[in-house]
This record gives structure tokens, C-alpha cells and sequence, in this order.
């Protein structure tokens, strides 16, 4: 929380004190958070097993303690949690074909977001899920596991070469899932652009306006 | 202080578009040409004040200057703050566009009621008036729009201690800095340009030696 050093307005030491002042108190709150700010915006990736998603402000802070819910394709809610110290929550995965996140972080705040099948993907994971159908006869390229009801001869590799693979894998996957993660963080901030775009917006809103006014003015 | 898309009930929605749009119409009437670059400069420091936040524990809560585009606007205050929360919404997605007229009336109509009650202060012109409504203005706009925010959330079926207790305390630091940034924008205005506060000539601060009165 930022407390407001107020300058002295006025008093003695003369016009340019006060103006820097007021400038300086400004700058006060412009200088430290980038001067970003405020709305809550939730980012989810699947994650072998789970579900982690992600809740953040518009300059990217975590937002901490706020309720994220998981609700699938028909809209019945399936799970929520508090996110953590980072803004994270994770879930385990229940659906496959769609799955959509709304966080609620009080006052009004907002946010959804919503993870297609195409984005879930198949399991990666050997074990622990309920089998999914797959058509007779199909082949999965590198196939780990799985394939048994297929009928298709496939050598399966033993369990522990599967788990070494799937942890070298998880050591390549983890930075560049927090690297998509802080993308999209990235992406959503309000920035210098926008603030510009407005301001010269709401100018030429105005410039019309006065066009307009005085061309009334005229006729009449 | 934005309410987000999705979050308020379909009747809270429409009161807030029946609410803004009489608003509007009545600035917008009330609006004479000259006064139009004064509001585009509130409006456009309306819409960049909302990048400047103070976090408060999940959520934050940012500056909204609503309190000095008021007193400076009065009813014009309306069509103002519409454009900076509509170009905010499709810019920046702070808020929705569905919530657009509640979030308008929720600044708005405090701003208003700033005009009102601290205008009369304002025109008394003394730098001590300027500088006492300035913050009056400033903290008194917060403290209204936290309070219709939470009457926004409560009428879509939020609980009213809860709700109320967590906007108010959420918005105490802004209340502050509001007020004192009002304050002093007020107070310099009133030396340099004291027009637009709708005063006859510049008020210079106490114990200035010489006279006042010049222009």
C-alpha cells in the first residue's frame, strides 16, 4: 500500500514548489507499479494430470485469495479453491472434452476463461484414468502405454523407462509452460498504446463536437 | 471499481442504462461549446487515472479522480465519464461493456452530487474553501461510488454488511489520496485558472504580499 507524502501546496516557497509538488505526487503513484492496474484476468493450461490455472491483475500481479471455480461443457461447476501466494490453483483433471474457468476476486471482479478439448489434449499419463475408447485398429506414433485395448502389437516399454521419460519430459514442459503462462500475462496488460489511443480519441471526439456546434452556430 | 462483465443481474443492468442515459442527456444539454475541451481534458484524465492503483489484499482498487472531474463539470460529468469507461472497457477491458451504465452512474452520479454539495464552497474563494472542498470533493466521490458499488452487487443478491464493510475499507487509502490530489489540483487551479472553477479572479495563497486582486 503506497501512503501519499502530500507537498506543500502554495504557502512560501512559490508556484513552481507547489506544481512540482503536485507533479511529484503523482509521480509517486505512477513510478512504482508501472502505473498499471486493475482488472483480474484468469489464464488455465493443462498440465498432465491437472489442471493449473492462474489469476492475475492487469500489470500482471498474482491476485491472491481470490475463488477460482471449474465448470464443465454444460456448465455444472465440478470444483473450486482459493488461488495461492502466486495467483495459482491447480486441479485435477475430470473432463477432456472442455472445460471453462471463472474467477471471482470480490468487488465486481470478473473473469473467465475457457479450455477447449483441442487445448486438454489426451492423457499423457500411463495409468490412473479411466480408459477412452479408441476405434480398433489405431496406432498412436511413439505410443506410451495405453494401447492395449487397440489390438494393435505394440512392444510396450517397461514402467520405468516410462517414468524416466515422462520426468525428462516434465523437466523440458514446466519453463515452457510458465513461459506460455507469462505470455499471456504479457498480452493482456493495458499499455502506453491503449492510454494514447484514448486520450487522441476522446480529443478527436471533441474536435468534432466543436465542429459541429459551430456549424449549427452558422446556419442559425 | 469496475464491475465486470457477467456479474451483476439483467434488471440492475438496465436501471444503470436508464439511470446513465438520463444523465447524459441532461450534461449533454447543459454542455455549451466552449465548455467542451474543458470536459475532454476530464474525461481523457479521467480515463488515464484509472491505470494508477493501489493494491488492497485480492483485489485493488485505483485512482478515479470522479470527485474533481464533478466539481469542475457538474452534470457534464456524466457524458465524460461514459467515454472514459467506454474507451477503458474496449482498450484496456477494464469492466464491462453490458455493466457500462451501471459502472457510469456509480462515478458519476457522486461526481455529481461533489458539484452540489461542495460547488458552493469552491465559489467561497479562499484558498483555505479551495483547498478543504477539494478534498472533501475527492473522498466523499470515492466513498459514494464504493458505497453504490457495493448497493450494485447487494441487488444481484450479495450480502450488504459483507459487501459494503470490504469496499469501503478496500477504498480508505484512495479516499485519502483522492482527497489530497484534489486538493491541490484545486488549490492551483484556483490560482492559475481560476475560471474554470467558475471564479472572478485568481486566489493567491495567504500572506501573499502586495495584492490579490490582480488578474
Amino acid at each position: 500500500m503506497r501512503v501519499l507524502v502530500a507537498a506543500p501546496v502554495g504557502g512560501p516557497l512559490g508556484r513552481r514548489a507547489s506544481w512540482t509538488g503536485f507533479l511529484l505526487c503523482l509521480a509517486i503513484y505512477l513510478a512504482p507499479t508501472g502505473a498499471l492496474a486493475h482488472k483480474v484476468s484468469v489464464y488455465a493450461m493443462a498440465e498432465g494430470d491437472s489442471i493449473r490455472a492462474e489469476a492475475y491483475f492487469a500489470d500482471g500481479s498474482p491476485c491472491v485469495g481470490a475463488v477460482v471455480a471449474l465448470f464443465d461443457t454444460s456448465g455444472e461447476e465440478l470444483a473450486s479453491a482459493e488461488t495461492d501466494s502466486l495467483g495459482q490453483v491447480v486441479f485435477a483433471r475430470l473432463r477432456d472434452d472442455g472445460l471453462k474457468l471463472v474467477v471471482v476476486a470480490g468487488m465486481g471482479h470478473r473473469d473467465e476463461f475457457v479450455l477447449s478439448a483441442e487445448e486438454l489434449g489426451g492423457h499423457n499419463s500411463a495409468d490412473a484414468s479411466p480408459p477412452s475408447p479408441r476405434p480398433q485398429g489405431a496406432t498412436r506414433a511413439g505410443g506410451v502405454g495405453g494401447d492395449a485395448a487397440a489390438g494393435v502389437q505394440v512392444a510396450v516399454p517397461n514402467a520405468a523407462l516410462v517414468r524416466q521419460f515422462e520426468a525428462s519430459l516434465d523437466r523440458r514442459l514446466v519453463p515452457l509452460e510458465a513461459a506460455v503462462r507469462r505470455l499471456a500475462r504479457a498480452q493482456d496488460r493495458a499499455d502506453l498504446k491503449d492510454a494514447v489511443t484514448g486520450v487522441g480519441f476522446i480529443v478527436g471526439l471533441a474536435g468534432l463536437w466543436a465542429l459541429l456546434t459551430n456549424r449549427r452556430k452558422r446556419v442559425n | 471499481m469496475h464491475i465486470s462483465e457477467g456479474v451483476l443481474s439483467s434488471p440492475v443492468l438496465a436501471a444503470g442504462v436508464v439511470l446513465t442515459a438520463i444523465g447524459v442527456a441532461i450534461g449533454v444539454r447543459r454542455m455549451a461549446a466552449e465548455d467542451v475541451p474543458k470536459v475532454a481534458v476530464l474525461s481523457s484524465t479521467f480515463f488515464v487515472a484509472s491505470l494508477i492503483h493501489v493494491p488492497v489484499g485480492p483485489s485493488n482498487v485505483h485512482l478515479v479522480l470522479n470527485g474533481v472531474t464533478g466539481l469542475l463539470l457538474g452534470w457534464a460529468a456524466f457524458p465524460a465519464i461514459l467515454v472514459g469507461l467506454t474507451l477503458q472497457a474496449l482498450l484496456f477491458q477494464f469492466g464491462g461493456l453490458t455493466s457500462l451504465g451501471v459502472n457510469t452512474f456509480n462515478m458519476a452520479f457522486p461526481a455529481l452530487v461533489c458539484y452540489y454539495a461542495f460547488g458552493p464552497l469552491v465559489r467561497r474563494g479562499s484558498r483555505r474553501a479551495l483547498l478543504a472542498s477539494g478534498f472533501a470533493a475527492g473522498a466523499t466521490a470515492i466513498a459514494l461510488s464504493g458505497l453504490l458499488l457495493s448497493v450494485s452487487l447487494v441487488l444481484t443478491g450479495e450480502s450488504f454488511i459483507e459487501v459494503a464493510g470490504l469496499a469501503l475499507a478496500a477504498h480508505v487509502p484512495v479516499m485519502v489520496a483522492e482527497g489530497l490530489l484534489t486538493a491541490s489540483c484545486v488549490a492551483f487551479l484556483g490560482r492559475v485558472k481560476p475560471e474554470l472553477l467558475g471564479l472572478g479572479r485568481p486566489v493567491q495563497r495567504e500572506g501573499a504580499a502586495g495584492a490579490a486582486e490582480e488578474t
